[in-house]
């Protein structure tokens, strides 16, 4: 099966990207990614010489600066399916309203959604998919420059991130060690060394968001870190496969690192190594897109 | 308790190249994590995507001879590889050129840790070590079905020019054959590329023809592996020491002229038909077993000491 993947390639370490192109490897399937930057005769040239089975899209109806026009893109991706490409659109996106209220029935084959928000103006399939972990086969070994307390990568400051910077702040007064990369320095390659060498890994969730599911709760459990959480949805049992806290509470943070800390050395492991073993059988890259392929009838 | 490697593909995503193709699906068959580069891509966002993958490997394709539409020169990417072979990094050379001398002979050896070479021309100019390493198939798991658009007689696929001395002996010949075997042979050339369509062209066409260079010492037709490794019949002249004439190909006789190499090929087409359905599978079968990219690719991360 051929495939493609139409988005921000060059500018954005997307999870979903990422996953995509490892899982169609994997399966067999030679997968290529194009950006969503190029010029749109570019863009139609590279899936001409493609000629995807599937193309799956990446911010195709909020389209990032610099790339053609949204109903360009459309065009593009509607002669791709005339053709005979299984188009896929992709909606990470916690927004109660889709960005884009339109029907798109007429070229789009499934649209995959983290989140159970009404996308039902799209008049297409819709398949609750969160993200995943990459499929890894064992747990990497430490790595001593990346070891630390408690590590957290995303973005901090105002506006929807505010409440968990003020978290953040007031765990680190409590004399938390966490190492923050940098803003614009992102680690999602980088994840099999993170998850194993640090102590914990902290993640968020959006109780109040429907279905949304934060991609950590997969990244770094199934790549052997331990997991603190507030909101797995379900996905891991406390204490089993990561180390729960309660939402918007420093104290909480404080008192779960503290517990896990009593753990010995090897309790610590059994939750690394179960964590791994579950979200790998369950929630890796590969099971996604097996399950897509399941529902477009390709696997 | 190893982690998957990370893999760069330093690239021109606007040819496909079997190398390139190859190597993406290998490295993710074998549960690695590789990614492409564009080498048309600006230079800060080539600088940066490394910065955030910080391959353990880095393949090249069109490095340093980049293509003209590329925003940096290839001494830009020399200094780049140099400082990530610094930090680390095992970075490859890939020549597929079936030129005698290379368009770049000079040291290479800060930038690079080996040269692939589908050939063995001497390439001392650059200092590094070089493997031969030939061109191979895509993995595929079974033969594809026939697809009807695309069902032929005797199918070339490639370059066609008479301006080119690396192409104009082979178009001599094709122009040749067009008169003998009028419609029963097509010509897929021009801009499009169907590479990515082998798979179903192997199993449509009758037989698939490719040529060899024996001068070029030790190259070898991408079509070798190509077209027998996706259950197609390969008419070629210089299939080295990796196929067996009349078991996995048929062999044609190429002549001291086009006349005779095109008679050499009609007499060749002639021969298919006998065997033909137990021909596609044992040469499916053998590339499938020796020569995929699978293969390739294993054989350089054992090199590296990584596999």
């Amino acid at each position: 099966m051929r495939s493609l993947m139409l988005g921000d390639c060059e500018h954005y370490a997307s999870p979903y990207m990422r996953g995509v192109s490892q899982a169609m490897g994997l399966l067999g399937h030679p997968h290529a990614e194009v950006s969503i930057r190029l010029s749109a005769k570019d863009i139609a040239q590279r899936i001409g010489m493609w000629k995807p089975d599937v193309l799956w899209t990446h911010m195709l109806l909020w389209s990032p600066t610099g790339s053609p026009r949204v109903e360009e893109l459309i065009q593009i991706v509607s002669a791709a399916a005339k053709a005979g490409a299984r188009v896929i659109i992709h909606d990470g996106d916690a927004k109660p309203s889709t960005r884009y209220p339109h029907d798109l029935s007429a070229w789009c084959a499934l649209a995959l959604v983290n989140h159970e928000y009404d996308r039902s103006a799209w008049r297409v399939p819709v398949l609750r998919w969160p993200y995943f972990a990459a499929t890894q086969k064992e747990i990497a070994k430490p790595v001593t420059s990346l070891r630390c307390g408690l590590f957290f990568a995303g973005t901090v400051g105002g506006g929807i991130y505010s409440a968990r910077t003020a978290l953040l702040d007031a765990i680190r007064s409590r004399g938390v060690d966490i190492r923050i990369p940098e803003p614009g320095k992102n680690t999602i390659d980088r994840t099999p060394e993170i998850a194993s060498s640090s102590d914990a890994v902290l993640g968020f969730g959006r109780p109040s968001v429907p279905g949304w599911v934060d991609t950590r709760v997969f990244q770094y459990s199934g790549a052997g870190g331990i997991l603190l959480h507030d909101d797995v949805q379900g996905y891991l049992e406390p204490w089993t496969h990561f180390v729960p806290y309660q939402s918007n509470s420093a104290e909480s943070v404080s008192e779960a690192i503290a517990r896990l800390s009593t753990l010995s050395d090897s309790g610590k492991m059994s939750i690394r190594q179960r964590a791994f073993a579950h979200v790998q059988a369950h929630h890796s890259s590969r099971a996604r897109v097996r399950q897509v392929l399941a529902q477009l009838e390709m696997a | 308790m190893r982690r998957p490697l990370r893999s760069i593909m330093i690239c021109n995503p606007a040819y496909v190249s079997a190398y390139v193709l190859g190597v993406a699906q290998a490295m993710a068959m074998l549960g690695h994590w590789h990614r492409e580069i564009s080498v048309l891509a600006d230079f800060d966002r080539v600088s940066r995507q490394l910065e955030e993958h910080r391959p353990d490997i880095i393949w090249t394709h069109t490095v340093p001879w980049v293509p003209r539409e590329a925003p940096a020169p290839g001494w830009g990417y020399l200094d780049l590889l140099s400082e990530w072979r610094k930090r680390g990094s095992r970075v490859l050379l890939h020549d597929g050129d079936p030129r005698a001398a290379t368009r770049h002979p000079r040291d290479l050896s800060a930038a690079f840790d080996f040269a692939l070479c589908n050939h063995a021309q001497n390439r001392i100019d650059w200092k590094i070590p070089t493997v031969r390493w030939p061109y191979a198939a895509m993995v595929q798991r079974e033969i594809g079905e026939p697809v009807n658009a695309l069902r032929c007689g005797l199918l070339f696929a490639g370059i066609v020019r008479k301006d080119d001395d690396l192409y104009s002996p082979r178009t001599d010949v094709l122009g040749l054959l067009r008169e003998r075997l009028g419609d029963r042979l097509a010509v897929r050339s021009g801009v499009v590329n169907d590479r990515m369509q082998a798979a179903d062209v192997a199993s449509s066409a009758q037989a698939v023809l490719g040529f060899g260079r024996p001068e070029i010492k030790g190259w070898v037709d991408t079509r070798v592996f190509q077209y027998p490794g996706a259950g197609g019949v390969l008419l070629h002249d210089d299939a080295a020491e990796f196929l067996v004439p009349g078991v996995h190909f048929v062999e044609f006789k190429r002549g001291s002229t086009a006349e005779e190499t095109a008679a050499g090929v009609v007499e060749a087409f002639g021969r298919v038909g006998h065997e033909e359905i137990e021909m596609r599978a044992r040469a499916f079968a053998h590339v499938q077993a020796h020569h995929t990219w699978r293969h390739r690719v294993e054989s350089v991360l054992n090199l590296l000491g990584v596999a």
